[in-house]
């Protein structure tokens, strides 16, 4: 049960630290393309 | 006469079976070209492994000290990405960012294999192992399997690699299941195939390291490896070094990683109930992360006006290029003229990136 525990909790700040970098991300590219094609 | 037949006499019948799965593997490498490049090393490495008396292995065999000093070092996975890096064009993502997010979402099936495993009985650590098979990125699951779980190394690597040859077999099913004919058919338009300057693809590993590096210093000796490899690709300066990369380092490396794998393949370790269990769960991992994705898409479907075809997460897994020619010939299948092979590209190589970060995630958070 505290192995379940713990990997709800691990997945939760995963999913969202994932998302959050590859927001980053997306946003970084966005600007790199929008300076790109000025 | 006894000495010379030592190898024949002494075997056990799990040593047999053992050297049966190295022929199985050796078999599906050649004549169904699952993986050839890891599933014919690690076949053969089973069987000289698996001989009694096998020189190979033990304090002073050769696939031992490889072992130790590649596979415990956490450096033969290290060097397969660098080579890996070089090999791939970011183009098709930088090109649609917005695929990123299908990648993201695709990680989902790593955590809820972990809680499945974490059912069956296994430990946290034995459980992360299990469910970065799902990453569909073999080095990343030998890194986190040789962190966490070195005596569940062979079939944990077996599994990933197998299910990555699958992806054309176990992906369509679990799309199917999730989606219409009316969405497997809907079409995204034309890619945005702008050209990306160099200028861009230089600065895109560089950044992309930096960025991962700050949020998560633990994934930089995989998103760094891997970067660097980009970087010597696309700085368009050290060719020769590129080639090198994608060619003598990555097969230089791979041959050695596999029959090194092959050599923890030993019976008493591999012929097991969780070798079973290992292989099962490595399968749901796979369909977990398909579902993961082709559901995102569908739940932004709901938001979204020019609707994406759901089929396009299912590439979010890093297994490249097999799962977005998967999708493309499916989506082909349902209307002939639609191409969203670019869009699948670019998700495909997201998932890449995000099954790093997953990687680098479960290294920092399972203690």
């Amino acid at each position: 049960m505290d192995v379940l525990k713990e990997t709800l909790r691990i997945t939760g700040i995963s999913m969202a630290t994932i998302f959050a970098t590859i927001g980053v991300i997306y946003v970084v590219i966005k600007a790199l393309m929008a300076l790109d094609s000025k | 006469m006894d000495s010379l037949l030592y190898g024949l006499l002494a075997m056990t019948w799990q040593q047999a079976v053992m050297v049966g799965v190295g022929l199985v593997l050796i078999y599906l490498a050649i004549a169904k070209e699952y993986e050839p490049v890891l599933l014919l090393p690690i076949g053969f490495g089973a069987i000289i492994s698996n001989i009694p008396g096998s020189s190979a292995v033990g304090p002073d065999g050769f696939l031992t000290i490889l072992y130790e000093a590649g596979i415990m070092t956490e450096l033969f996975p290290i060097l397969i990405f660098i080579g890996v890096g070089a090999m791939i064009d970011f183009e098709p993502l930088l090109q649609q960012p917005e695929m990123l997010f299908f990648g993201a979402a695709a990680q989902l099936g790593i955590f809820l294999t972990m809680a499945l495993a974490g059912l069956a009985g296994f430990t946290l650590k034995e459980t992360a192992s299990i469910g970065i098979i799902g990453a569909a990125d073999g080095p990343t699951s030998i890194y986190v399997a040789t962190k966490f779980a070195p005596h569940l190394l062979g079939p944990i690597t077996v599994a990933a690699y197998s299910y990555m040859a699958l992806v054309p077999i176990i992906q369509p099913p679990v799309i199917k299941a999730l989606t219409t004919p009316d969405e497997r058919r809907i079409r995204m338009g034309v890619a945005d195939t702008k050209r990306v300057s160099q200028t861009v693809k230089i600065l895109f590993p560089i950044i992309i390291t930096l960025i991962a590096g700050f949020i998560a210093p633990v994934s930089l000796a995989l998103i760094g490896s891997l970067m660097f490899g980009n970087l010597l690709r696309e700085a368009g300066v050290v060719d020769r070094l590129s080639k090198s990369a994608q060619n003598e380092l990555s097969n230089l490396v791979t041959l050695l990683l596999g029959i090194t794998i092959g050599s923890t393949m030993i019976a008493s370790e591999f012929l097991t109930p969780s070798t079973l269990l290992i292989i099962g769960m490595g399968l749901v991992a796979f369909v977990l992360d398909t579902a993961g994705g082709v559901i995102f898409a569908k739940i932004l479907n709901l938001f979204l006006k020019n609707k994406i075809n759901p089929m396009i997460g299912a590439c979010g897994i890093s297994a490249f290029p097999m799962s977005a020619r998967t999708v493309h010939k499916m989506a082909q299948e349902e209307d002939p003229g639609n191409f969203i092979l670019m869009q699948a590209v670019g998700a495909n190589v997201a998932g890449q990136i995000a099954s790093v970060i997953a990687g680098a995630l479960i290294l920092s958070l399972v203690k």
